[in-house]
């Protein structure tokens, strides 16, 4: 039970210090590879994720682990698990793009998987004009390449 | 005949739409909305790896293909055939990777999950075809399958 209290420290790309306990340093797959490989340091460098984020990474695996550690009753627990999702990534869009970087590079799984699937949410069924317009993307198509693509693509909703 | 004279008149239009741009965009608040809008990062800022996923999330038929119209590195990602492979039979040029003549070089071609989109056009004449992992097979629209 003692390496559970274990605490750890991460900090920030500002140099800022989260102290977690290491079963949530763990949910970071990136950390707990390091822990593995024999890296026995109480406090991590995450330079690539500044303060706002890492913060909010921090309260997803807290709650996923607090929930991981209750036992019985688990339907309602997971019902829990998921309205904490829905509200943890109704966030504005340039939080939700970090939080997806710093899910991806932490190798924080269940965390990709829900910014993904929100963008991909957001994504469907829009028009290719909406999509650029809400998620700024510069169309470098020259009006005769979007063509080509357009022609290109009929072959799937052709009759 | 004067009367039809008398119809040209050009209506200044464009007055108020101009004074009511003018008064929203005075407004503070509309210069920080503005603002905002200008730093908001865009989603080309993700890597290949972070974007594909998102993608995959997407139905293949249409919200997937469709996104290939958005830039060319969407196109490159949604078509890419780590996504989906496709059977054309109509493909003549050099081979793209992920495109197949028949139905059964692509079944044997794909990965576990795969997505395997069968064109139109002409039949797809396949026997004795073995699937031993789990795909799925979007057929576009009616073809026959003998």
């Amino acid at each position: 039970m003692s390496e559970s209290n274990k605490k750890i420290s991460l900090i920030s790309s500002e140099g800022e210090a989260f102290e977690v306990s290491e079963a949530v340093a763990r949910e970071f797959e990136i950390v707990a590879h390091m822990l593995e490989d024999g890296c026995s340091g109480s406090s991590i460098p995450i330079t690539t994720v500044d303060s706002n984020i890492l913060g909010k990474v921090i309260e997803y695996c807290t709650k996923h682990v607090e929930v991981g550690n209750v036992e019985g009753n688990s339907e309602k627990a997971e019902k829990d698990l998921e309205e904490f999702d829905k509200r943890f990534i109704a966030v504005e869009m340039n939080t939700l793009f970090s939080l997806i970087l710093a899910a991806n590079y932490l190798n924080v799984k269940g965390l990709l998987n829900i910014g993904c699937q929100k963008v991909a949410d957001t994504i469907k069924d829009m028009k290719p004009e909406e999509v650029r317009s809400i998620f700024n993307i510069e169309n470098d198509y020259t009006p005769a390449e979007e063509e080509v693509v357009r022609k290109e693509n009929e072959w799937a909703f052709q009759p | 005949m004067n009367d039809g004279e008398n119809v040209r008149v050009d209506a200044p239009m464009e007055i108020p739409k101009i004074s009511k741009l003018d008064r929203r965009i005075a407004e503070p608040r509309m210069k920080k909305k503005r603002t905002k809008a200008e730093s908001l990062t865009s989603l080309n800022n993700l890597d290949d790896g972070c974007l594909m996923h998102i993608l995959s999330f997407l139905s293949p038929i249409p919200d997937r293909y469709n996104t290939a119209l958005v830039c060319h590195r969407w196109r490159y990602l949604a078509c890419h055939p780590r996504l989906w492979l496709r059977v054309d039979r109509f493909v003549k040029d050099l081979p793209q990777p992920g495109v197949f003549h028949d139905i059964e070089s692509a079944v044997s071609a794909a990965r576990p999950g795969d997505t395997i989109l069968i064109g139109a056009g002409g039949n797809h004449l396949v026997s004795n075809i073995q699937i031993k992992k789990p795909l799925c097979l979007v057929c576009l629209i009616i073809y026959s399958l003998v």
